[in-house]
This record gives C-alpha cells, structure tokens and sequence, in this order.
C-alpha cells in the first residue's frame, strides 16, 4: 500500500482505538458514592496524593464522616498540589479545603496574603477544644494571633539503628547512644568499606536532607526569628553550634564526598530496597513513619531486629534529648471556600480521637490528638511507633519547629541551601549564618513594604 | 459594489488575512497577559491582596540577590556550553542518520526513542546510569581503571551530567537538521568529487553552509529554550530528593543545578512572591531578546540562503 | 575483478581499490552509527529490562541485564492499578486536537509572513518570536483568571484553544520552510489568476508536507508530555492526563517502581509508532526543498 492509505489506516486506527477506550469503564478507583446528591452540601477536599493505597486509608475517614450525617458529602479530589491550590484560588475557583503536607513552610505567607479563612470564629462557636492536641501542632498553624491552620497530623525525626550490626560488634543491641560523641566513636566500628575503598556499609548516616538537616538543627534548638525585632537570627550562638557539628558529622568519614557517593542509592527507601532495612546503614536519623517501613517490608520484625529512640544529642547539652524536629499537615481554608461551615464540621470530624486512630494504622504518622498519642491499639498494634508518640508526648518544649513567619519558605529555603555547603566544607558556620540573615531579611523587609 | 483595492491594499488585505488566528491569539491569550506580568513586577503583589506599586524595588532586591547571580550564571553555562554542544551532536548523528545505509528507518528510530520518553523517566534513569557507586557510567569507566565522579551529586559535574543528558534527549533537533539535510543539492557534492574533495572537506565547505539556515534556526530556538529550561533539571531535583524527605531540593547540589526558571518557579510558587518572580520573567525577556538579536546580526555573516 | 556492490542490487564490474574504499566508508558509516547508536539504544535497553523486573532485583548491584525472571505481569499491574486507559485517552484527546488546531492556524499565519508582502511583515514577525522568549510562568496565572472567568476550568479547553491561534515556534518552523518554495510556481499561479487560498492549498502546502508532518509530530510529543498545564487546568481524576496519572504509582511512603517504569515505557508506544509510520514523510521528503 502507498503513502496515503498507510497514513488513512493509521487514522482510522487511532480514532477506532480512540472510540474503543472511550467505552471503557470511566474509572478503576471507587468514586464517592453520590445517591441523593441533590440535597446534600459538597465538600471537596484537595490533597496532594494519588496512590490508590494511600487515598484508601484516607477514605476510610471520608466515609465515616458520610454517614455519620446525612447532610454533607466529603470528597477528596487528589493530586493537587500547592500550585494548582494556590492558582485555583486566584481564579476564584477555590476549593472548601486543602491539607498541605508540611504546613509550617507556606502558612505564614499565605496568611499573610489573605490566601485563607481563619478558623477563629468557628472554634469560638464552638468552644472547640484546642487543648486536645499537641501544643506544637496547634502552634504551627497560627500566625499573628490567628488560627489559620487546622493541624492533623505530624511527624517526629528519630533515631533508628540496625540491633543485629549492633550485636555482631560486640554491642549491647538494646541500648542506643544516647550522646553524638558515642555515635561517632560507634560509627567506625560498624563501617565497612570494599576493597577500593568505598563505603559498603556506612555506621552512621550524617544529616541528608531536609528534615534530617532540620532534626539536627533541633537538638541544639536555636531561634530562628525574633518577633520583637521582627528580625531573621540565623547568627544565633546555638545555630552556629549545630552549623558547626554538622560539618564535623560530614567529615567524619573524611571527604564528605564520600557520603554523597552512598546516598545515590537511598532514594530506593520506598521500597523493599531499602538501604536500612537491608543493613547498608547502621544508624540513621529518619522520620518517624520508618517505623511502618520495618512493618510493611520485613514482617515486623521490629523490635528484634531495629530499634528506634530519641536523637543523640552532645554530651554537652544532656537535657536536650527527646528534642527533635516536628512538621506537618495542616488544614487550610481558602479565603473563598465555597461552603466554609460544612466544612468546618468535616475537619472536626477528621481530627477526632478515632478517625484518627483508623487513619494511623494504615499511615503510621502520628496523630496531633493526644488521646490518640496515648492509644492503646496503636501502641500495641504498631511495633516501635510508641517510642515516637511518646517522644512528642513527653518532650513538648524541647521540640522544634519553624517559625511562622510569611517568610518561612524562603528561611527553609536558604537553610537548605547554605547548610548543604558548609556540610561540604564550601561555607563556615559563620559565613552560613551571614548568609541565611541576609536573604531572608531582604525578603521581609520587601514583604513589609 | 465590489471593492477595489490597489494591489498593494490587496496584499495586505490578505496578509493581515492569513495572519488574522495569531492576531486573535495575541490579543486573547497572550497581550493582557504579558502587561499585566509587566505592571506587576512593579508592585508587591503577592497573592490575593491588591498589588501595592513599589516601583524598581523588586529589580533592585534582585540585583542584590545572591541566588539571582548564581542562577544567571548557572544558567549562562548551560546556554553558552551547552546548546553548541548539543547542536553539533544533533549534527553529528543527522549526518549519520543520512548516509544511505540499509536500516535507517530503524536507527532514526533509536536516536529519537530518548526524547520521547516522559522527562521523569529520562531523570530517573539518567540517576540511575549516573549513579557513583553502581551506575553504567562509572562501572565502564572502572574498568578501564578511571574512578568516576559522583556525576549529579556533584556540583562540579552535575552540569556536565546534564548536558549529557540533554544530548540523548536532542532527537528534536537532530531531525530538524535532518529535514534541512535533504535540501542540499546533490549536484554539489557530485561537483565536489571531482574536484577530489574528501569527506570531512565536503562537510566543511558544502554541507554546513547549505544547512546554515537550520542550524540558526536551531541555535535561536535552542538558546530560547535553554534559558528557560526548566522540566528536566526540575525532575532531576525532585528525583534526587526522593530519599525520604519527599520534597524536591531545588538546586542541589550546593546550588550548582539553581537554574533561572527555576529559580522563578520558586518565588512564584513557593515564595508566593509574584512581582519579584515577574521581575524575573522580564529581566529573562529582555536578556533573551539582546542575545537573539546579537546572535540574528551576526548570522548574516556565516548563513547562506539560497539565491533565487 | 566481478564483485556485488554493497549497496548496488546489480553486479558491477568495478576495481578492487574502489570497491574496498566502499566497503570501508560503509564500515565506519555502519560503525559510527552504530556505536553512537549504543548511547541511545543502552539506556533505553535498561528501561525497558528494569520494567521487567520483580521489585527486589531492581536496584541491585551490579544491575541485571536481562532480568531473570522477567516479570511481564508487571506491565498488566500498571495497567490495572490505575485508569490507566482512561488518561491515554484525555492525552491522546488532547494531542490529536492541538496538532490539528497547530497545522491550521500555524501554516495560515507562516504563509502570511513568507508568500505575502505587507508592509510591517518583518516588524510584527520579530513581534512573534518575541513571544516566545516570555517564560510561561508569568502568563500561567493571568491567563487561569480568564479562563476561569469563562468557566472552562477543568476542561480541556484551555490546554486545546490556544493551539488553534498560532504557536511561535512552530510559525518559524514553517515560515522558514516557506521561504524555501521557489517563486516561480507561485508567481505563475498568480498570472493565471489564482488567489492566495487556492496557492496556499494547492500548491504551498502539498510541498510542505514534511515540515507539517514535524509540526505535527513535534506538537503531540510536546503536549503528550506536558505537566504543569494539565495540573492547574484539569482539577478531578476523570479529566487526567497520563502524565498527572503516573504519579499514581507513588505514595507518601510506597513507590511502584516496576509500574512506574513499565507506565513510561508504556507512555511512549503511541509517540514511537507516530513517528516511525512519519519517517518517510518529513525526511525522505522532497528533493528540492528542504529548511533552508
């Protein structure tokens, strides 16, 4: 056949196939279930997942509020990210709500740009119970004296180490160090190296990315913002302290190069493969929600074979430990949310005591609730996640977290950005500090403007 | 009554005709757009607020910027090393890709299956190849006893890296010049060997000036596009920051992958800062603009159209 | 000395200096490509082997070539964990139809800048390239509020009308080729008294049908591929497109690594056969002209 008929079959082809898929069922994921639609009042909540088994667990929450009433509809519309929420927003197309996964970085910039709805006038009618959560979680959603975010849940960076490693060394595998001086005179010990000198197993894993970087920052606690001078202080004694140790951390196997090498491979953590779990590290900082990689990829064999406990700390600051870096979700409300009351009865819902608990068995975060910190079921269903709830529930004031500024974003931004190069030997702590001060200063005075 | 037009009238009737979409387009989509963007980035505007005029303040705070230099610079280098680069590997293979060689369907198959592929995927598995310690890169090069850099977690090597990887991915332009390719006479060459030219000789004196048209062509649209690159360096970043903490680490490492657009993306989304991210947008234009220009004045000396 | 010519089917009597000068321009044309060939062909080899495989051998050091056992499952996984076929259809939608609104409107409006003359014709061209060098960042939120004005969010709408009022990259493209059309033939159309359409579609476009056909290909790769469009503008799932759906696979503490890349691969087939059936079409064109 020629030319033309190859490219007509061609067309026909895509348009038949085209057709063909069209007839197909419209979706394999459940939808919400719509029945007498009519009546009832649509919430849409925006989030950023679009994992089947994710939006499972969360839906479980979603449902039970729907039949807990007859008069709302709660729907997740997932995949949205801050941009689409930011752009939805401007176009007057915003949703009722939104959870952003780590509230404390855009809370302060979007309530200061009037982005969103304070929550005041509803907990005030309610005489809703701000005690029941966290103090820390339910700080990082107020800014200027509002309360423009909703917290749910957080996370805690831990302390995590290989006990087999431990007891193949001559160690006691139940006993952690609790000091960084330990850490770094176990480390050598547990390291191993191949023949041409690379690193095959690494003892201790220094701070890489953000939030470990953050958790390190935590155990000295240094303040970030002055609100009295209105004033960025990254030149603050405790930030150069921990500036300084994490550059130590980094040279600890000599050229920090040599980490940077080993941490190619660590972006397989979501899975099977990962590096932890299959004894290439023997002691890291992680999140807490590593507690339910142990369960989901070795059979929860937590316990036995890894331990998790509170961040080491320096010898010289012992009553820091159990301080540790927390961010989290937050629910938001745009300024031009459709159907603000309804949808502050579905977040009452979502943030009592046993959705949350529903919801943590499958996500493994912890819940901002602190009844459902203390649970039973969760404690004893979820091998090592204990240690972590109550690491935030008996350590409040020596945890960590970002200021609410309308400038946080930019401040994470340049901490991430001037810590990476002191890690790398490329900026002192001093020079860091300077750096951090000025570019996030310039950005607050041209937002005061 | 049937208007007469003067011929001149007559063409420009048609002309304005023929271009009435774009017109409609311009007006539509893209004048109110690009005022508005022009107006902003001389106020505060940061959200949902009314913007508040500030005048130059925002060009000023980015004159002072350290990461608005770092992100010119890095920037510079890859329009300046790289788009050269990748056009004349873009050559390179259209040449090859021309010979007449049993086949060709199928190798001009293979050289565009890479920029085909969705940019998370490149970057995910030019990570991967990349990677230092078990990467396809570094295991070829020990075994010739070379001990390969960390490639994209290294500041020094993570442009280069991305060149590379651009290069793989430059099947657009290797079948433009493929296209321009067949528009060379054969007489020419035909010509050539009788004068027993060789094969580089012909390529040097025949082929490059006969496809020069293409390659400004290509060299405009690629320095356009390389200071506004931003989907594949962004998707190496989010891939690279994938271990754990979820959140794409825009610049690592250590600020040598801050690209312009980049850096633009941050403010507007992440900073919320509107105006200065406008700012941006119009310092880029009006960079971009000087350095096409200069590029079109230069071209009349080493492009050869066609006489007619 | 009787030997077959390697690329002549029949048999020349040509010298032995000559025909092994042949044979070694062919040997080095064949090695060049070929090894050049590798560079492209190997990454892409691994994809396709990587997608193969089980989840606990993908990562593994060193990395297997051909994954043993192949997991073919995992490409029916990636189909089924998602609607997967329910978002090729909205991007393959919205392709056919940008590439159809490109070929209109771009090839009217570059036959305007190249086989009419009117007076400001340079002037608003430089206009159109200037265009293209705005970053689209600082256009993407004024031009949400308008369509958004217009209710069109969550439509395809907004990613689809647009192509139908000129692209500037693309009317450089064919301006360009344009301009390669010798005067003759459409000056001698004009004294027989036809008009611009009829040239236009008589003679200007059939000649150009392997600078459409990159139009073409090039608009469907570049809008197949698109994220941050179809992430503002098309908010519930139904309306996705394959490059929002293949975040899918991962979760807030799971990947799909196997789905992911088998999606990718996946991804790809529509664009492969697209260009493979164009090949002839835009490369194999037309003698005389070309992009010049």
């Amino acid at each position: 056949m020629n030319q033309k008929e190859l490219f007509r079959l061609i067309g026909l082809a895509m348009i038949a196939s085209m057709l063909l898929m069209a007839c197909q069922p419209a979706a394999v994921m459940p939808t919400a279930t719509s029945a007498a639609a009519a009546e009832k009042v649509v919430v849409e909540w925006w989030f950023d997942i679009s994992n089947k088994e994710d939006m499972a667990a969360y839906q479980k929450g979603v449902d039970a509020f729907n039949h807990s009433q007859d008069r709302i509809e709660l729907k997740i519309v997932p995949g949205q990210t801050d941009e689409s929420f930011i752009t939805a927003i401007n176009g007057n197309k915003a949703p009722d709500l939104y959870l952003t996964w780590d509230g404390s970085e855009p809370l302060g910039t979007w309530a200061e740009n009037g982005l969103l709805r304070s929550f005041d006038e509803y907990i005030k009618a309610d005489n809703y119970d701000m005690t029941a959560f966290h103090p820390r979680g339910v700080a990082m959603g107020q800014y200027d004296g509002k309360t423009y975010g909703m917290p749910w849940q957080l996370d805690l960076m831990m302390f995590f180490w290989n006990k087999q490693q431990f007891k193949e060394a001559g160690l006691d595998p139940d006993t952690p160090p609790t000091t960084l001086e330990e850490v770094y005179d176990l480390a050598p010990k547990l390291t191993q190296m191949n023949a041409s000198g690379k690193i095959t197993r690494l003892g201790f894993l220094p701070a890489t990315g953000p939030a470990r970087v953050m958790a390190w920052l935590s155990l000295w606690g240094p303040s970030l913002y002055d609100p009295a001078t209105k004033k960025i202080t990254a030149d603050d004694p405790k930030m150069i302290a921990a500036m300084a140790e994490l550059q130590k951390s980094w040279n600890l196997y000599g050229d920090p190069a040599k980490i940077d090498e080993f941490t190619a491979t660590l972006g397989n953590s979501l899975s099977p493969d990962d590096p932890f779990l299959k004894g290439q590290i023997s002691m890291m900082i992680d999140g807490d929600w590593r507690t339910g990689y142990e369960a989901r990829y070795t059979q929860n064999k937590f316990g036995t074979d890894f331990g998790v406990a509170p961040i080491p700390v320096p010898a010289s600051l012992k009553d820091r430990y159990g301080s540790s870096y927390y961010f989290g979700m937050l629910f938001v409300m745009p300024h031009n949310s459709p159907h603000p009351a309804e949808t502050w009865e579905a977040i009452k819902f979502l943030q009592k005591y046993d959705t949350d608990v529903t919801i943590i068995r499958d996500m493994w975060n912890l819940p901002v609730n602190k009844k459902a910190l203390s649970d039973k079921t969760l404690r004893d269903n979820m091998p090592g996640w204990y240690v972590a709830a109550d690491t935030l529930l008996n350590n409040q004031d020596k945890q960590f977290g970002l200021p609410v500024t309308p400038v946080t974003s930019q401040l994470s931004a340049a901490i991430k950005a001037n810590l990476d190069l002191v890690k790398h030997n490329q900026m002192t702590p001093e020079e860091a500090a300077k750096a951090i001060n000025e570019t996030v200063q310039a950005e607050l005075e041209a937002i005061g403007k | 009554m049937k208007l007469r037009l003067s011929r001149r009238g007559h063409e420009t009737l048609m002309g304005i005709l023929f271009l009435t979409p774009w017109i409609l387009g311009f007006l539509t989509f893209q004048l109110f757009p690009i005022v508005q963007s022009f107006y902003i980035s001389f106020t505060n505007f940061s959200l949902v607020r009314a913007p508040r005029w500030i005048g130059f303040f925002n060009y000023a705070q980015l004159l002072k910027d350290t990461n608005f230099w770092l992100a010119i610079k890095n920037t510079l280098y890859m329009t300046i090393v790289g788009t050269p680069i990748q056009l004349l590997f873009a050559f390179v293979c259209a040449l090859l890709l021309n010979q007449k060689l049993k086949g060709q369907s199928f190798f001009r198959t293979i050289y565009i299956l890479p920029s085909i592929m969705p940019s998370i995927a490149a970057a995910l598995l030019w990570l991967w190849i990349f990677n230092p310690q078990v990467g396809l890169v570094n295991t070829l090069l020990g075994y010739i006893g070379i001990d390969g850099p960390t490639w994209f977690l290294d500041p020094i090597w993570s442009k280069p890296s991305l060149i590379i990887m651009l290069c793989w991915m430059s099947g657009s332009i290797t079948i433009i010049y493929l296209a321009g390719l067949q528009g060379v006479p054969v007489e020419l060459y035909e010509a050539a060997e009788i004068e027993g030219a060789n094969w580089l000789q012909k390529i040097i004196y025949i082929t490059v000036p006969m496809v020069s048209p293409v390659t400004l062509f290509n060299l405009i649209t690629g320095l356009i596009y390389s200071f506004q690159m931003f989907t594949e360096p962004y998707m190496v970043s989010a891939s690279v920051g994938v271990s754990g903490s979820g959140v794409p680490e825009l610049g690592s490492p250590q600020g040598s992958m801050l690209f312009y657009s980049i850096y633009l993306f941050q403010n507007m989304f992440a900073f919320n800062r509107i105006g200065k991210a406008a700012a941006m947008a119009w310092i880029l234009f009006i960079l971009i603009l000087i350095v096409t220009l200069i590029t079109l004045r230069t071209s009349r000396r080493w492009t050869h159209y066609e006489i007619r | 000395m009787v030997l077959k010519g390697l690329t002549d089917k029949a048999t020349i009597r040509v010298s032995s200096p000559v025909l092994l000068r042949r044979f070694f321009r062919a040997l080095l044309g064949y090695g060049a490509i070929g090894v050049i060939g590798l560079f492209f062909f190997i990454p892409w080899f691994w994809l396709v082997s990587s997608s193969l495989k089980t989840a606990d051998r993908m990562f593994d050091l060193p990395p297997q070539w051909i994954p043993n056992p192949a997991q073919w499952s995992n490409y029916v996984t990636a189909v089924t964990t998602l609607p997967f076929f329910l978002y090729l259809k909205n991007s393959l939608v919205i392709c056919s139809l940008v590439v159809i609104g490109r070929l209109i409107s771009c090839s009217l409006v570059a036959y305007s800048f190249s086989q009419i003359r009117w007076p400001g014709r340079d002037q608003v061209f430089i206009l159109v390239l200037a265009t293209m060098m705005l970053p689209f960042q600082v256009t993407m939120i004024p031009l949400y509020v308008t369509f958004s004005r217009l209710n069109l969010i969550d439509t395809i709408v907004p990613l689809v009308l647009p192509a139908f009022f000129g692209n500037a990259f693309f009317i450089f493209l064919l301006r360009q080729f344009f301009l390669t059309i010798p005067h003759e033939l459409t000056e001698a159309a004009m004294l027989d008294g036809a008009t611009h359409f009829d040239i236009f579609t008589r003679i200007i476009l059939p000649l150009s049908k392997p600078a459409l056909a990159t139009v073409a290909l090039f608009s469907f790769l570049w809008t197949f591929t698109e994220y941050l469009g179809p992430l503002i503008y098309l908010i519930h799932e139904q309306n996705w497109t394959l490059t929002l759906g293949l975040r899918g696979y991962l979760g807030q503490h799971t990947a799909m690594w196997s789905s992911l890349l088998a999606a990718s691969v996946l991804f790809t087939l529509p664009i492969i056969i697209l260009f493979f059936f164009m090949q002839k079409t835009f490369i194999e064109g037309i003698a005389t002209t070309g992009l010049r």
